[in-house]
């Protein structure tokens, strides 16, 4: 008579909140998940296959596809693998690496506003979805002033940078982002002390630290479960040793510290283009290319490399076997598909309702996932 | 801004093995590691396939908590490459030193890699995918299925031989053109699913035929081809004093050549798969003689030999030959 | 007057008449609740069709009827058609029931039961949602009937206790009655500031509304019990929730706002004072009832822009563990104060004290309340983060 009766409910691919193609198979015994079975590859495009087949110029277009939301450090990752493996990190101008800093910082920015819109409206909360887009927009914009482009931007090249920045832009940059905190201000007031909110945050999804290390979750996840690690600070690259910021950190490593954290992240983004944009207008325009040959044949070896982008530890595994000007093998570490594994975990004993807020916490982006 | 130091001397294995980021790490289970090398900073540890779970252990031990990265590849086609067909690198991180060292294992097809799942729950969707991407195995994995691809997908996408365009799958999707167990419907053409020109007639890579074509069989009150039957090579095929050319295991050119001198009907059956499969409907010798005298118009009716017997055969009757 | 006249033609005209009125502002409230979110999340809303967009009010029925009506070859045939009905009647039946203006002109029919008959006709909605959501053989829809019919029994029971507080003070079941009380006393907001509060809450989480939406949450149920309904069907279903939206504002403002009348202690617009201004005085009192009627439904659009989403738990968590004790204590309270307080003549007139009590302690809340939400702070509030930061 009291048997339990589960019922198996498919998650997805086409559901409102599954962020794209993602399906997750529930076990649900009432709406109480009793197993989550993520099932990913409906966006499989086969980006490593093409990598192998095509000059590394030619890959960052492709690098764009896959965390089609972040753009702009995903060519980031891709450029300096390659540099690395040339041997030619150390020769980036500048000028260069100060646009990379800034371009990335704006696309951290608008990926964090992306998954606060989407999260908020899994969640119920209608209004920040609209703040959201309404300053991300102006991101874009600014996207489309530098390169053409507002999504997948193609905006870096193996030693530098395709174009210069104008000094238009570096103001509009800078009106951009003097006001940027006034509408993180505004988000925070919809939800961080709203007690719906809390209610349906804290304490979903605790992962503890050690746990989270051994999940390999990295980004804001990991930040949340509170380890002090963030790969731009850890373990540098471009100029980022020279700008000042902080490293966010949750407590709980629930829901909740990981929305903090992001939401902090963006400030913190704030204040590096803050400090970048002057260093930028001081440096020679023009000078964003490193005197490197059209060719680029990289010498035989292999290198890992890997950014902090805006999901977490976004990796490229490059091997060179020194004769072609293609990557041997071109393998992608990326963040969303690390953190998505730990979703069954995180999700298990919590309710429907929860999973929802679930996947919108670990941020996936299924471009990324399936690659 | 990191400089990476400027590649000095490099460092022997012996050198690299004693470099305080894994001395202690050696200590602990340098005997299955068998080659160190360096290159841009990065220390890579060779390792033995067996004794990978071991020397992982170890690295966890001494600090070495997070698997970064678990990727695998293809030697195959790698200029001056010997040795075992495929490489699997673990990319590990260590929060106290903070820096990375990548170990590598060698293995083939068939061999399995232990897996380092017990290690780090990470590791689990992360040889899943190089399962995926290149079919290399991992024994003591607790669910090593495919995890980009789907179900009953008929290759591995990442091996250098796999083509780039793809290829003709979907055997779960189509059972009825796709027989389970995998590859292309024998009769189909088997060539790259891009190159199949639907628009050109090209049905047969598909083990259909187009409309016309069955009305125009229907009319000559020939059987069309039945493919299920096309796999069988009769007892019958067998090489004869008359027709040597008989022997399913020698090739068109062969074949020709030993018919050369015969009549039109000899160099029709020597074009024939020489299976004696009767999925055509007569046996090979019997559909050369249909064709002969005009029994037959079909030209297409030779599954097992594809596209060169159908090709060969148009040849003959045109005259080409 | 012919009885024949008096009880069914007169009726079945102003029926009609409110029929058609309410219906109307059913389908202007869908134009207003988008534009006033579009106002409130710094977007446009509906602007193309007409003026303001204001015909989008017409396109959006001709729409609905046009479209194909997709019925789920695996569906329950008859449930599922019942399904959207089975809401829709009681929804207008309630109109009957309501006294929108001074009776008896502009009040269907004049029940001393009247409002007993509404809830018992209201509750009847939650049928039809579930019959949809199971008949359409998806998991998703059946999961949004259960949680619909789990939701809006538990709301059901502080939704009828909180009423039980104001019957105790006006004494009848009679809407009229209650509002001329109200007119000649002070409005039950004040006494009864607890119960307005619960009946508040529980109308929203009847009307399936944020922060109670649960239903039909579209994150996590795709559409809720009304996911497989298409075309004229899907619109029944709306059409039912905006009108039992406008019934449980009618009822808000009926029981604890005054209804058509604006007055206190017998002073101001009453219902004689309207009578003797006529008709046009009717219709006065039937214009304030609706200003105070679409208040609360831009306060249902306010909350739908604000509020996240409570999660399914929670929402019992609150239904049980607060709304009901609450809505029991009021009872309790308000029967001590109406039994045991004495009454005082003050000018020649009946002045009940311990509603005087309840009432300035009412007032003294919601003062207080105002005062807080209104008071100009000299700093923007800090955000006050939980995250450490770190002394990198």
């Amino acid at each position: 008579m009291f048997d339990v009766h589960e019922m198996e409910v498919n998650f997805g691919p086409q559901h409102p909140s599954t962020h794209g193609v993602l399906r997750v198979i529930l076990k649900i015994d009432g709406e109480r998940i009793i197993e989550a079975k993520p099932i990913i590859g409906y966006l499989h495009r086969g980006t490593e296959k093409l990598f192998e087949h095509m000059s590394y110029p030619q890959c960052i277009p492709h690098t764009d596809r896959m965390d089609y939301v972040a753009s702009a450090t995903n060519n980031l990752g891709f450029v300096e693998t390659v540099e690395k493996l040339m041997g030619i990190t150390g020769q980036i101008p500048k000028r260069a690496q100060l646009m990379r800093v800034v371009l990335s910082e704006l696309q951290r920015m608008s990926s964090h506003l992306l998954w606060l819109a989407t999260h908020a409206i899994d969640i119920g909360a209608m209004t920040p979805f609209f703040y959201c887009f309404r300053e991300r927009e102006q991101i874009l914009d600014l996207f489309e002033e530098y390169c053409g482009a507002r999504l997948t931007l193609n905006c870096m090249r193996i030693g530098g940078m395709p174009d210069d920045v104008t000094p238009q832009w570096i103001d509009d940059v800078e009106r951009f982002n003097e006001k940027f905190d006034a509408a993180i201000d505004e988000y925070e007031s919809l939800l961080t002390n709203n007690r719906i909110w809390k209610r349906r945050t804290v304490g979903i999804g605790v992962i503890s630290p050690e746990e989270a290390i051994d999940w390999g979750i990295t980004g804001p996840p990991l930040r949340g479960s509170g380890v002090e690690w963030d790969l731009r600070k850890a373990m540098p690259y471009e100029c980022y040793p020279e700008l000042e910021f902080d490293v966010p950190i949750g407590k709980n490593g629930d829901t909740y510290d990981r929305y903090l954290v992001r939401m902090e992240e963006m400030r913190q983004s704030r204040r590096i283009i803050h400090q970048a944009l002057p260093m930028l207008r001081a440096t020679t325009p023009g000078d964003i290319k490193a005197k490197i040959s059209r060719v680029i044949r990289p010498p035989e070896g292999e290198v890992y490399h890997s950014i902090e982008s805006p999901k977490g530890e976004l990796g490229y595994y490059i091997v060179s076997d020194g004769k072609s000007q293609m990557a041997y093998r071109c393998h992608v570490r990326p963040p969303s598909f690390v953190n998505l594994q730990a979703l069954p975990a995180m999700a298990k004993g919590h309710l429907v309702s929860d999973l929802v807020a679930l996947i919108g916490t670990i941020d996936i982006v299924l471009g990324e996932v399936d690659r | 801004m990191t400089e990476i130091p400027e590649q000095k001397v490099a460092r022997t294995a012996d050198e690299i093995r004693r470099d305080p980021l894994i001395a202690a790490a050696m200590n602990r289970a340098g005997d299955a590691v068998t080659d160190a090398k360096e290159f841009a900073g990065e220390i890579t540890l060779i390792v033995a396939r067996e004794r990978i779970v071991d020397v992982c252990t170890a690295m966890k031990a001494e600090g070495f908590n997070y698997l970064v990265d678990l990727s695998g590849l293809d030697y195959s086609k790698y200029p001056g490459h010997a040795g075992p067909r495929f490489g699997v690198s673990y990319t590990l991180y260590s929060f106290s030193k903070n820096n990375r060292v990548r170990l590598k294992v060698a293995t083939d097809e068939t061999t399995a890699i232990p897996s380092v799942t017990s290690v780090w729950k990470t590791a689990n969707w992360h040889e899943r995918e190089t399962y995926d991407m290149l079919g290399i195995v991992f024994s003591d994995h607790p669910n090593l299925e495919r995890i980009l691809m789907w179900e009953g997908f008929n290759g591995f996408p990442l091996r250098k031989d796999f083509p780039i365009r793809g290829i003709d799958t979907g055997a779960r999707i189509y059972p009825e053109v796709f027989p389970p167990g995998g590859g292309p419907m024998p009769g189909s053409t088997g060539k790259d699913v891009k190159d199949v020109n639907i628009f050109k007639g090209e049905w047969s890579h598909y083990g259909l035929a187009p409309v016309a074509e069955i009305a125009q069989r229907a009319k000559d009150g020939a059987q069309p081809p039945k493919p299920e039957l096309a796999t069988v090579v009769a007892d019958t095929a067998k090489p004869t004093e008359e027709a040597p050319w008989h022997n399913p295991d020698l090739g068109l050119g062969e074949r020709m050549e030993m018919a050369k001198a015969g009549s039109l009907k000899d160099k029709l059956f020597a074009a024939m798969a020489q299976t004696d499969c009767t999925a055509c409907g007569w046996d090979c010798e019997g559909y050369a003689e249909a064709i002969a005298n005009g029994e037959s118009k079909d030209l297409t009716l030779c599954v097992p030999g594809e596209q060169e017997t159908e090709s060969m055969l148009k040849q003959l009757m045109a005259g080409k030959v | 007057m012919n009885p024949w006249m008096l009880y069914l033609v007169w009726p079945l005209i102003k029926f009609l008449i409110a029929f058609v009125i309410v219906q109307v502002i059913v389908a202007a409230m869908n134009w207003i609740e988008r534009r006033v979110l579009g106002l409130i999340q710094a977007r446009l809303g509906p602007n193309r069709v007409g003026p303001w967009g204001l015909l989008q009010i017409v396109a959006d029925p001709i729409k609905f009827l046009l479209k194909e009506d997709i019925v789920p070859s695996s569906a329950e045939k008859i449930a599922y058609f019942l399904g959207p009905m089975l809401p829709l009647v009681p929804a207008f039946i309630v109109f009957c029931l309501i006294p929108f203006g001074p009776p008896p002109t502009f009040a269907v029919t004049h029940t001393n039961v009247g409002l007993l008959l509404i809830l018992a006709l209201t509750s009847t909605g939650v049928y039809g949602i579930i019959l949809g959501g199971w008949a359409s053989n998806n998991k998703y829809s059946l999961m949004g009937g259960l949680r619909s019919a789990a939701q809006m029994v538990s709301y059901e029971v502080p939704f009828g206790l909180s009423i039980v507080g104001v019957l105790m003070l006006c004494g009848s079941l009679d809407l009229v009655h209650i509002i001329n009380y109200q007119a000649h006393h002070v409005w039950n907001v004040f006494p009864q500031l607890i119960a307005a509060f619960i009946f508040f809450v529980s109308m929203n989480a009847e009307n399936n509304r944020t922060p109670f939406d649960l239903p039909e949450a579209e994150s996590e149920l795709v559409a809720g019990y009304h996911t497989e309904y298409s075309a004229m069907k899907f619109a029944f279903f709306m059409l039912a929730e905006y009108s039992a939206m406008l019934v449980n504002c009618c009822l808000m403002v009926s029981l604890f706002l005054g209804g058509w009348t604006l007055a206190i202690g017998g002073y101001g617009l009453t219902t004689a004072t309207l009578k003797s201004m006529g008709f046009m005085g009717g219709l006065l009192g039937t214009v304030i009832f609706v200003v105070k009627v679409m208040t609360f439904m831009m306060i249902y659009i306010w909350f739908r822009a604000t509020f996240p989403r409570f999660r399914f738990d929670q929402l019992m968590d609150l239904g049980w563990k607060w709304m009901i004790p609450l809505a029991l204590i009021n009872i309790f309270v308000t029967g001590i104060v109406v039994l045991a307080a004495p009454e005082m003549i003050i000018n020649g007139s009946v002045v009940p004290v311990g509603e005087t009590i309840l009432a300035v302690a009412g007032a003294a809340t919601v003062a207080l309340t105002l005062f807080l939400i209104m008071k100009p702070r000299a700093h923007a509030p800090k955000v006050i983060h939980a995250s450490r930061v770190s002394e990198a």
